[in-house]
């Protein structure tokens, strides 16, 4: 979707310049970059609590506590990945 | 390239240099302990010659052991207390460092673009370390790129950007910085640094007292040569031992130092790609330090005490090489995984200045300090909503933009531009009697802060066909930009106003407002959270700088003696209702009381401020006649005591 704005903006150059454009432009960039390092940072978690669970010492203690790995968050369906669309 | 990998050698060579550090730490603890040992047995065989020498090792060790603790103790203790010292000189928060350092702070609501991006940027950043959200400032007078962290823990941290970053980085690269940033937060480096920065604190005051002691010794062999030679050799070798293991002690802990921080660094960037899964971003913005010509260099001289946490290199003297706090960018780069030579530098240079030169500090946040000053006049009407009565409406917001639309486009770009704000302010100032305004000119030209003075004249001639009621909402544009001088030019402007006021004999309620104001300013960017943790009063506790508050506003609209007084028990009456109140009394040297009275004051509930202003209207609507003084007077007070009220154009008002 943000790749269709730009182009957008792009072909009216008063509408790059208007600062509210430029102000949606820059929210809708933050939103998405917010959603997609929410996931990131859930997964980078997943991935070093996987690691040390895995890895002495602390498999050790995972071992005698029966820490299980835990699962990254994937999204499968392609709907669901996709960005909702802005229409103008 | 592997971040994760990166980052875990970053972290194992990180521990390796503090077991070093440790280990030299130990080993100057023993060094002083023999130096300790050696003046023991000087003095033993000084004054017992019967007993034998020790004559092993072993056994003067064993002989000595329980004075020998003793030593080591009271050198560790001794590096323990210096080092609280250390961590209490640097208590407090981040922000606190960062207002230290100049910063200005922001939120989402700042009328610059760059600024309102730079906070999302933060939040983006913080979402993706996992920490809360840190408070977010601008070093508005910094022109060389950087960034820094501060704080004790993720709660009370704070990250600072410095105008130039903000005008030159774009928004990835931005980010990377950003990262860079919040890894210093969540691998606690101030904390590690601080930690560090305490024994070595402790070793340097060994050093020194070794070298108050060397001098004490040679002061004493000039003035007493015949007294026994013994004690005077001891002195002599515990403050040389002291000395050299103090400044060896030092320099080595200093290197050490300086290698455990240039590992944080790379840690920091190995997370920075972590955190953006951009390594472009952060390498971006290296390329772009390496080739601006600022530089990183801050100008602020607090820099050194960040100097750990920045971006990269604040310090003007460049420690080369093994005392350098930050590792050569080309380094950083190539352990990123990225190269560059020096074509490219010279291109970025070039495109750099284009980007500085169009938008320079003032043209990138001018465009917005107008529409800001709407959006003030319009928060000022959503807070007083209440005693108007008329809630927040499209009306008031067409006030307030009509007002601001008379000001010539001129004045208008004179009071946002940072350059002429000073001078504006000053022409508003200027006396009608032309001996105190050449008065005036005079004591300006004198203050040699920088003040164009003929500036002042042309801009007093402009103004002088304008309607008088436009001087708040002038005051009120040139206000964000003088927030933005640095702390110093704002003090130095404050002490010329307060010059300026008293030349002709009487101080105006225009005077007075300006220059409480511009106090107020001043006070809180000192303290910028002074007005929370206060006591709060009620009404009945204020009751003689009410009075103080209702005869001053009371005098300003009203002639005759009677009038005051009605106008005052109108005003008081409205307030207390069947209370008892004082009798009308005007202190003659009134602003004092008037100060305190306002401080007083503004510590009372909000509701009580609301309902102390709206009859400090009746008092002065007893007359029905609104003067545009008795306006300005109250907007002032509104304004001093944290209730700003809202621009309005009223017919009724005359000047």
């Amino acid at each position: 979707m943000l790749g269709r704005l730009f182009a957008l903006s792009e072909s009216y150059p008063e509408l790059k310049a208007n600062e509210n454009m430029r102000d949606f432009q820059e929210q809708l960039t933050t939103t998405e970059n917010k959603v997609s390092f929410s996931r990131q940072a859930f997964n980078d978690a997943v991935m070093s609590y996987n690691n040390g669970i895995e890895m002495f010492p602390g498999s050790l203690i995972a071992g005698w506590f029966k820490f299980m790995p835990s699962a990254f968050l994937e999204i499968e369906s392609e709907t669901k990945r996709e960005v909702p669309q802005v229409k103008f | 390239m592997n971040f994760f990998r990166q980052q875990e050698h970053a972290r194992a060579r990180t521990r390796w240099l503090l077991f070093i550090y440790l280990l030299a730490v130990i080993a100057i603890v023993i060094a002083l302990d023999v130096v300790f040992l050696l003046v023991k047995s000087f003095s033993t065989s000084e004054y017992s010659q019967s007993q034998a020498a020790p004559t092993d090792i072993r056994s003067w060790i064993e002989a000595d052991a329980g004075s020998l603790i003793m030593v080591s103790l009271g050198i560790i203790v001794f590096i323990g207390l210096a080092s609280l010292y250390r961590v209490m000189t640097l208590r407090g928060g981040g922000s606190k460092v960062a207002v230290a350092l100049g910063g200005t702070h922001v939120d989402a609501n700042h009328p610059d673009r760059r600024v309102r991006r730079l906070v999302n940027i933060v939040e983006e950043m913080a979402i993706a370390s996992g920490l809360p959200v840190p408070e977010v400032y601008v070093l508005e007078q910094e022109s060389g790129i950087n960034a820094f962290a501060a704080g004790h823990q993720s709660e009370d941290a704070a990250v600072a950007v410095t105008r130039g970053a903000l005008d030159i980085f774009s928004r990835d690269e931005l980010q990377g910085v950003l990262g860079h940033e919040f890894s210093h937060i969540l691998n606690g480096d101030m904390r590690m640094n601080m930690r560090l920065l305490g024994p070595l604190f402790g070793i340097m005051l060994i050093g020194l007292m070794g070298g108050i002691l060397l001098r004490s010794s040679a002061h004493s062999r000039v003035r007493s040569s015949k007294e026994s030679s013994g004690g005077m050799m001891i002195v002599l070798i515990l403050g040389l031992g002291l000395t050299v293991i103090g400044y060896i002690g030092q320099l080595a802990g200093r290197l050490i130092k300086a290698a455990i921080s240039r590992q944080r660094e790379y840690l920091a960037d190995a997370s920075a790609v972590q955190f953006t899964r951009n390594r472009d971003g952060i390498g971006g913005a290296l390329k772009k330090i390496a080739a601006w010509k600022h530089g990183s260099v801050l100008a602020d001289s607090g820099a050194e005490e960040v100097s750990h946490m920045l971006f990269a290199n604040g310090l003007r003297q460049q420690f080369s090489g093994l005392l350098a706090t930050h590792p050569p960018i080309t380094e950083r780069l190539q352990r990123l995984g990225m190269k560059f030579d020096n074509q490219e530098l010279a291109k970025l240079a070039v495109e750099i200045q284009q980007i500085s030169g169009s938008f320079g500090r003032n043209e990138a946040y001018d465009v917005n300090v107008e529409e800001q000053a709407v959006y003030s006049a319009v928060d000022s009407v959503a807070g007083f909503a209440s005693i108007y009565e008329n809630g927040f409406d499209d009306e008031s917001l067409q006030s307030a933009r009509s007002v601001l639309n008379i000001i010539p486009a001129r004045i208008r770009t004179e009071a946002e531009s940072g350059q002429a704000v000073r001078e504006v302010v000053l022409a508003l100032l200027l006396n009608d009697d032309a001996d105190i305004k050449a008065l005036q000119l005079n004591v300006i030209r004198a203050a040699g802060i920088g003040i164009d003075s003929q500036s002042v004249i042309d801009i007093r001639q402009q103004l002088d066909g304008l309607p008088q009621n436009l001087r708040l909402p002038i005051l009120d544009l040139g206000f964000p930009t003088i927030r933005r001088l640095t702390w110093q030019q704002r003090l130095d402007y404050y002490q010329l106003i307060e010059q300026l006021i008293p030349l002709d004999g009487q101080i105006s309620s225009f005077e007075y407002m300006l220059s409480r104001l511009l106090l107020q300013m001043l006070e809180e960017n000192r303290r910028p959270d002074s007005s929370s943790g206060k006591k709060q009063l009620k009404l009945t506790r204020l009751q003689f700088h009410l009075r103080t508050l209702f005869s001053v506003v009371a005098v300003f609209g009203h002639d005759n003696e009677t009038q005051v007084l009605h106008a005052y028990n109108a005003g008081m009456g409205s307030l207390l209702g069947s209370q008892q109140w004082p009798e009308y009394y005007l202190p003659a040297d009134w602003t004092t009381h008037f100060d305190a009275a306002l401080a007083a004051i503004d510590r009372a509930r909000p509701l009580i401020k609301e309902e102390i202003i709206k009859s400090l209207i009746v008092t002065i609507g007893f007359d029905n006649d609104y003067q545009i003084e008795e306006y300005e007077m109250l907007r002032v007070i509104a304004a001093l005591l944290h209730c700003p009220m809202p621009l309005i154009e009223d017919d009724n008002l005359k000047s």
